[in-house]
């Protein structure tokens, strides 16, 4: 396992995309306010529960 | 999921409680999809009232143990709960690992503000304390996100001085 100094934050970032972390995803959440990523929460967990319930239709 | 009307209802009763968990990431800037609210409140008799009248009105029903009713009795007698209600998935705690009990977890909280709704959430340094002691893989996948979100605040931070 890569020894991280998690007081750089260049070197926790790059460990961070390795891992699949959508780096700049949270660079662009970082510019939003609290009700801008709710909404943007919202809407993702709105699609999974979308998703969710074809996935459920479709098996029965 | 309805969260801006259940902290609006903790708001209105006047309930102590703190915004933590998966939720508490998505505000602080996660893009981590959560499918409860957890929260932790205090145990004072005075909270467990408020907290009580707060939340009936979404019909709260224990997921685990659904004939047992959710009332002041039940929030007497055990610390925990996962929830079932019309605002969606709750999970209510007394004590985070790694923190400690409300009064501990206060002590790291921020105000956001949400919907126009003031509202306690968990700090990002306090939220990967948290997540830090756990060892599910979910909170692994959340803790990398976590890091990686205080990296880029603090390279804004370093760069905001060194712009100075």
């Amino acid at each position: 396992m890569r020894a991280v100094d998690f007081n750089d934050p260049d070197q926790v970032l790059a460990e961070a995309e390795r891992a699949g972390v959508d780096v700049a995803g949270l660079r662009r959440n970082l510019e939003l306010s609290p009700d801008e990523r709710l909404d943007q929460f919202l809407k993702a967990w709105a699609w999974l529960e979308w998703a969710k319930d074809a996935r459920r239709k479709e098996s029965t | 999921m309805n969260p801006e009307t259940l902290i609006t209802a903790l708001n209105t009763q006047g309930v102590k409680y703190v915004i933590v968990g998966g939720f508490a990431a998505v505000l602080q800037g996660a893009r981590y999809v959560t499918y409860d609210v957890d929260f932790c409140y205090a145990r004072d008799e005075d909270n467990l009232t408020r907290l009580f009248r707060a939340l009936e009105p979404f019909h709260p029903v224990i997921r685990a143990n659904p004939d047992v009713p959710f009332d002041l009795a039940a929030l007497r007698a055990s610390p925990d709960f996962s929830l079932d209600t019309d605002v969606g998935e709750l999970d209510l705690l007394a004590h985070i690992d790694g923190l400690g009990d409300y009064a501990e977890v206060a002590r790291h909280a921020e105000v956001f503000h949400v919907r126009g709704q003031s509202c306690p959430v968990l700090s990002l340094e306090a939220l990967i304390v948290t997540k830090s002691v756990l060892q599910r893989r979910k909170d692994v996948q959340l803790l990398e996100e976590l890091r990686a979100l205080a990296a880029l605040r603090r390279k804004v931070r370093d760069q905001g001085v060194s712009d100075q």
